[in-house]
């Protein structure tokens, strides 16, 4: 028998006993009263630079400017869907994420709520710049990733 | 209401005036006290130094001992967690009312949950630091860990709060090991001592003249760092704060 | 003396490193506490993942058989390695038959234990750790110390010489932000050669057929953006049922291993790029054997984030060198017990049993009750100290009998101080032994009665 089998067969003859699935949608998440003003703050904990810009604006921002229809208020992360070469969008120096305020969700359980992964090779909820504290615990921007990271939120 | 008191074996040998003010401050509460003169060593520092097994004719003594009484009460967190965790195990009775371990308190979790004093006819116009055991925190409640997300509480404090002119203050790291953990002292006994010394240093920054908790192990511990370093700080254990009367 | 107390002992020695060492982990559990307390369902997050995990587990084969066949159909190849030794085999046939000979990889724990690297090396493949430290604990020809920080143990100013050295960076300049940019630059090369990225998984998504991977330097997204060939190795624990479990874990895992409320990259892997591979293998490597042991089997709830050694009061003193497993802290004592008795059990005395680990977990693995439930077979298995075997001896004869025990707290205060509170005493050595009272309480008692 191959190893799947045998690891399978190990797996049943363990036979743990049954347990129920929880409720996650039961779970009393925190919602934050001034939604976007949060993601902003944390976007800025996390390293990042927030910008409000008019809808009208959007099309002349600084290219490459990446377009994110979902963001998260308690952690400052935008989620990107991509297909295809995504090599510049972890090795540029300055990463540029356009968000509507209207597509800021409170938590993480209301963010993967709405990520669809059809017609996608890959996805990223990406908060703030690169970051390490690998010597000395000391935080150091732009490890590998991008530098510095700027969302730009609009009405 | 009929109650035992349990005095660890190290607290009789080493600290007969905290039996002896556990003893006075139930009396003093109108609680009719005993105390069975066979009571050795719960088993506690055999099972965890991984000798739960040998435990079990002292867990069958201690049930014989302090069987037919209401409660019994003990003035040490460790132990008593050790009998309320272990103690199910190893005389099998699971939710036998009769096992000792559903109705053994540590002292100051009686106090303050079960007989409920209003006020205490107790005086100590010191500063002391709060010493937060590990048990007495994490294995039985006596105040909110640090590392869980709840409303602070601390049955602790709360009695102190009756005594007069005590002033009660926490140190960094507030229920932080002290390092003792039965044979763990001897055992790791660098990584034990540099904890000790790391904890009494700690609760000496607060500015307390005393460290008091619901443990005279950890006590034990510390006080063997306060006398090698030649400090100025005391410990004493919390019954004994809560009966004085300076 | 047991091994992590004769290696601990010797951390100790160095007394401002491992007072560092302590401070520099006590911070990070500080900022682990200020993340737990932003959140009011922070308890109830906790319960939660426990229990996806205990359901995960009792229906595992249904889950690695969806994500599977989820995955498969997404275009990822899925292999299954019994042991370390096959996972190896399999890395290692994949990347012989592309011909591949450079290899950049990030962090992945389950790679350190099956040896991966070495294995790699020997068989010409370079193998770049582009972890920031493990690269610099890769350089240093030294194994991490913190499964979270592998170079925590580590000094800027060592950093400094070592990549002066090996990088040719300014001699005497260890400012992180500095170190930290001139690797940036070493390893940006490196992404460029590649010609296969390795990832562990932080979680396999059985509903999607797809996987995650959380960094906070973009070194796995780099490396698997650049590489045509992308091979990503977990332990079978890893899977979860979908979305929603991810969503809860997500909450977790960066809050409690480093104080962040999310990694900066949690990227989800769903299918090959066009004109690129996928590989995923499924590793058991001892973990069914796990999973049939009921006493320990919520060993495989853990998700990695190191909290529990940076809150082990005993870890942060004594460095993670003092424990013979990779893995150190109460996570290591464990799984080292469940790799082999015979070689770990002399991790088994580097815990006090203050149970700080049990309630900062964020899978409610219950560390601390593991170990004492260890300590209990030590016995039984051969690996007991004979020294603890003979004071345990001693305490039960004279503890199982009121008439010895009395007989011997009455003549301990007689006995000359000199005779135990001495070097001979391990107790002693910047510790007074406690003193004897001349009456018991039960003499007191008898008093007090009259």
């Amino acid at each position: 028998m191959g190893a799947r089998e045998n690891i399978l067969r190990r797996i049943a003859d363990a036979a743990m006993p049954k347990r129920e699935m929880p409720d996650v949608g039961a779970i009393a998440k925190i919602a934050f009263e001034e939604r976007v003003a949060k993601f902003a703050e944390m976007v800025q904990s996390v390293g990042g630079e927030v910008k409000y810009v008019d809808a009208s604006a959007i099309e002349s921002l600084p290219q490459p400017c990446h377009h994110s229809k979902l963001a998260v208020a308690e952690n400052g992360a935008v989620w990107l869907p991509c297909k295809g070469d995504r090599r510049e969008l972890f090795a540029c120096e300055h990463l540029r994420v356009a968000v509507n305020a209207a597509d800021v969700v409170d938590t993480m359980h209301d963010a993967v709520a709405r990520v669809s992964l059809e017609g996608y090779e890959f996805g990223v909820f990406v908060s703030g710049p690169s970051k390490t504290a690998d010597i000395e615990q000391a935080l150091v921007l732009g490890a590998h990733g991008a530098m510095k990271a700027t969302i730009y939120i609009y009405k | 209401m009929k109650v035992a008191l349990f005095i660890p074996c190290y607290v009789n040998a080493l600290y007969p005036e905290v039996g002896e003010a556990s003893y006075r401050l139930l009396r003093s509460l109108g609680v009719d006290v005993d105390y069975p003169l066979e009571q050795t060593c719960c088993g506690q520092p055999m099972a965890n130094a991984g000798y739960e097994a040998d435990a079990k004719p002292l867990a069958k003594k201690m049930e014989r001992l302090f069987a037919g009484y209401d409660y019994v009460v003990g003035p040490s967190a460790s132990c008593v967690s050790f009998v309320r965790e272990g103690y199910p195990r190893l005389t099998h009775h699971d939710d036998d009312k009769e096992c000792l371990a559903s109705h053994i308190y540590e002292i100051c979790e009686f106090i303050h949950d079960v007989v409920r004093p209003t006020k205490l006819d107790a005086r100590f116009p010191h500063k002391v630091s709060l010493h937060n055991s590990c048990h007495g925190v994490r294995l039985m409640g006596l105040s909110a860990p640090s590392e869980m997300n709840i409303p602070y509480y601390s049955k602790l404090r709360n009695l102190l709060s009756l005594v007069e002119g005590v002033e009660v203050v926490e140190p960094e790291r507030k229920d932080e090991c002290c390092g003792f953990g039965g044979l763990f002292s001897i055992e790791e006994s660098a990584v034990s001592k540099r904890m000790a010394h790391d904890k009494v240093a700690r609760h000496v920054a607060t500015g307390a003249e005393y460290i008091t908790g619901a443990d005279s192990s950890c006590l034990m511990n510390m006080q063997g760092i306060i006398e090698n370093e030649g400090l100025a700080i005391r410990t004493k254990h919390i019954i004994e704060i809560l009966t004085a009367k300076e | 003396m047991s091994s992590h107390a004769g290696k601990a002992k010797k951390f100790l020695m160095n007394e401002a490193r491992s007072v560092w060492h302590d401070k520099a982990l006590f911070a990070v559990r500080e900022k682990r506490d200020r993340q737990a307390y932003s959140l009011p369902e922070w308890e109830e997050l906790r319960n939660t993942a426990s229990a996806i995990k205990e359901h995960t587990l009792s229906h595992l084969a249904e889950y690695l058989e969806e994500f599977e066949r989820k995955a498969t159909q997404n275009g990822i190849k899925i292999h299954w390695a019994e042991s370390g030794d096959d996972m190896n085999k399999i890395v290692g046939d994949i990347i012989a038959e592309k011909g591949a000979k450079h290899l950049v990889k990030s962090k992945s724990m389950l790679a350190e234990e099956c040896g991966l690297a070495p294995y790699l090396e020997e068989r010409g493949v370079e193998v770049v750790e582009s972890d920031l430290g493990e690269r610099i604990v890769q350089l240093m020809h030294c194994a991490p110390s913190h499964i979270v920080l592998p170079a925590i143990h580590i000094k800027r100013e060592e950093v400094g010489e070592l990549f002066e050295r090996e990088l040719g960076t300014e001699q005497g300049n260890s400012d992180p932000t500095y170190l930290t940019h001139e690797a940036r630059k070493h390893l940006r090369e490196k992404f460029m050669q590649a010609d296969v990225a390795m990832t562990g998984v932080n979680f396999a998504i059985a509903e999607e057929g797809a996987f995650a991977v959380c960094t906070n330097e973009g070194n796995a997204d780099m490396g698997t953006s650049h590489a045509p060939l992308h091979i990503a190795i977990m332990g079978l624990e890893k899977v979860i049922p979908n979305l929603a479990s991810l969503g809860v874990f997500t909450r977790l895992l960066a809050r409690s291993a480093t104080g962040q409320p999310i990694t900066t990259y949690t990227s989800i892997y769903r299918k090959p790029e066009e004109g690129k591979e996928l590989h995923l293998v499924i590793v058991d490597n001892g973990r069914t054997e796990s999973l049939a042991n009921e006493a320990h089997r919520n060993m495989l709830k853990c998700m990695r984030c190191g909290a529990c050694m940076n809150t082990c009061p005993v870890y942060r003193r004594s460095g993670g060198y003092s424990y013979s497993y990779f893995i150190p802290g109460p996570l290591g004592i464990n799984l080292g017990m469940l790799r082999s008795p015979k070689l770990y059990a002399g991790n088994m005395s580097g815990c006090s049993l203050c149970y700080s680990c049990s309630g900062v977990c964020p899978a409610k693995v219950d560390l601390a009750e593991q170990i004492y439930a260890w300590r209990q077979q030590m016995n039984s298995l051969g690996v007991a100290a004979p020294s603890k075997k003979l004071i345990v001896k001693a305490m039960n004869m004279i503890m199982r009998s009121g008439w010895v025990f009395d007989t011997a707290i009455s003549c301990a205060p007689y006995l000359p101080r000199f005779t135990y509170n001495n070097g001979l005493n391990p107790w002693y050595g910047g510790r007074e032994m406690p003193h004897f009272a001349k009456r018991s309480f039960k003499v007191v008692w008898r008093k007090m009665e009259k």
